[in-house]
């Protein structure tokens, strides 16, 4: 059984227009997923349904074999879906970091010990064990960000949903954002990123893209970017990369059809030149 | 407009001693007249702090520096911000948070109204319809539209609509294309490639994005703690490897690739645009061909 399974979930905001319709998909332990889409797709609404911030009008998500459709549930998969917005500043509520990182574990009664045990892991598994005792306010956005997520991560969360946090941030903190996603999911939390930037997207196990709330492609990042005319009319574009390639396939140059990252273009010419 | 800024610096809280906090430490600039001119720089550089000393929104400390653009003294006490923030528009990041009244239309004619009070109604309809139409929104569908009904890439179309109603010689802008989709961004990027062949003499772009500021600037400012580590054009500064680690930031895709190919022994002369690099390959090629 898959460890998030979205079963056919829409969920309309006002009568007569739907903003999700009929979604369906799931995530492994471990995995990463990416949901792309143009402005107004759906994105941020379905991360919402993810965590119960949000209830479907039909359908159901099931966490860790708890359904959503089950009113006493939510809590359940509240505890296990964690979510990391976009602005950082709008998620940090106390003055010192670790009683920042504190506030969900002491929320869900844990004993002082306990509390002290998940504040060490999760300022570990963000690389900001050095800042226990800092300001959060001092913090550069990427720092803050990554006290935010050890806030969701204090909570245990066996998925992690960011959505596009690291739209706001800089190149370093973008860096340290991915370097967290990876350690996360050797310890076999999936995460689901929605983001703008198919340079993010390309790295995922998955992709998927949502148009006017249905998804309209899915699969890895080289099928979904081999669909190059369904991207365009909807609004997406292939990584740097990929567009980089295209355009020397198109002055004559032998670039294989599937080059869509950063290392696969340089790869292939290394190879040409 | 050409603006020359020599010595800058900025201290907030200056008067609580405790608090004070140095954001500028001495900033010398020089942005010509027809640039798009790049300033990036890691979270908490200085960028924002001096962007904002541009057109007056924080003004000039006491021994401070100073700040000359076209004939405006910003170290000047009888300096007329009123016009200079006419000539220079400034885009916040997400504008569209910014976007506040009832209709498009009123929206967009806020700054013009306030700017140029002696214009007509008939003048200012003209004007917002100009605006609107260089942005590439029907101002007799949208006029009447709440901002708040359209969707991301429409709401910055308009926000960007409402800065260039006044008719500003320079744009500033913070982040210009964050949050939007890919075809959002690069349409949005067109339009201000649009704007400078027209009115808009220099743009200044702050940016995280590196490919972005490869691809359209002409020259950029690298800043560091308070100050300009590096000025010079894209090439210059993404091949200058102890510059980019010392400042925290990355380089543009192309300039990656240069890099792996030059440690191939492949030179790839080019300017770091995509077109400037598909070039240099090229060119590469054919000599290898030879």
């Amino acid at each position: 059984m898959p460890l998030l399974e979205v079963k056919n979930v829409s969920f309309s905001y006002v009568k007569n227009k739907q903003t999700l319709k009929d979604v369906s998909f799931s995530v492994e332990k471990g995995e990463f997923l990416a949901i792309i889409g143009h402005n107004g797709s759906g994105k941020s609404t379905l991360a919402k349904l993810l965590n119960g911030l949000l209830k479907p009008n039909s359908g159901e998500i099931i966490v860790d074999g708890y359904s959503s459709s089950d009113k006493n549930a939510v809590f359940e998969i509240r505890k296990r879906v964690g979510m990391v917005f976009q602005n950082p500043d709008n998620q940090l509520i106390a003055s010192i970091v670790e009683d920042d990182i504190a506030f969900g574990p002491e929320n869900l009664g844990l004993p002082r010990e306990e509390i002290g045990k998940r504040i060490d892991f999760a300022l570990k598994a963000v690389g900001m064990q050095d800042f226990r005792k800092a300001t959060p306010e001092r913090l550069s956005g990427g720092q803050k960000q990554r006290i935010a997520i050890a806030g969701v991560l204090a909570l245990m969360p066996q998925v992690l949903v960011l959505d596009e946090s690291t739209a706001m941030l800089d190149p370093e903190g973008r860096k340290e954002i991915a370097e967290v996603v990876d350690n996360l999911r050797e310890k076999g939390v999936a995460v689901i990123a929605i983001t703008h930037y198919m340079e993010e997207a390309v790295k995922a196990d998955k992709i998927l893209v949502l148009d006017r709330g249905e998804i309209a492609l899915s699969g890895t990042p080289k099928e979904v970017f081999a669909k190059k005319s369904e991207l365009d009319a909807l609004n997406l574009e292939l990584p740097l990369a990929g567009i980089i390639a295209d355009k020397l396939r198109a002055r004559g140059l032998n670039i294989a059809d599937d080059v869509v990252s950063d290392a696969e273009l340089a790869g292939a010419l290394w190879k040409l030149l | 407009m050409e603006i020359t800024v020599k010595d800058l610096k900025f201290t907030y809280s200056a008067k609580t001693k405790s608090l004070a906090f140095r954001a500028l430490k001495g900033v010398s600039v020089n942005i010509g007249e027809g640039e798009i001119f790049g300033i990036i720089g890691k979270t908490g550089s200085g960028k924002s702090t001096f962007i904002q000393h541009l057109n007056g929104l924080i003004k000039v400390q006491k021994d401070a520096g100073s700040i000359v653009i076209g004939e405006y003294d910003l170290t000047d006490k009888k300096c007329d911000y009123r016009s200079l923030r006419a000539k220079i528009g400034m885009m916040f990041q997400y504008p569209e948070h910014q976007l506040f009244a009832e209709t498009v239309e009123g929206d967009v004619a806020f700054a013009l109204k306030n700017f140029a009070p002696e214009l007509s109604d008939g003048e200012i309809e003209s004007r917002v319809k100009d605006a609107l139409a260089l942005t590439g929104l029907n101002y007799d569908l949208i006029k009447n539209s709440s901002p708040f009904d359209l969707s991301g890439g429409q709401k910055r179309r308009v926000a960007i609509a409402g800065v260039i109603v006044a008719k500003p010689e320079i744009l500033i802008l913070d982040e210009p294309a964050a949050g939007l989709d890919p075809k959002g961004k690069r349409e949005f990027l067109e339009l201000l490639l649009r704007l400078h062949k027209d009115f808009v003499k220099t743009i200044i772009i702050v940016s995280h994005d590196m490919n972005l500021v490869a691809e359209y600037c002409t020259n950029a400012a690298v800043f560091a703690d308070g100050k300009i580590l590096s000025c010079g054009t894209p090439k210059e500064i993404f091949s200058d490897k102890s510059l980019i680690e010392e400042s925290g930031l990355n380089v543009p895709l192309t300039a990656f690739l240069v890099e792996k190919l030059k440690e191939k022994g492949v030179l790839i002369d080019c300017d770091l645009t995509v077109d400037g690099f598909i070039d240099g390959v090229c060119r590469a090629l054919n000599l290898k061909g030879e």
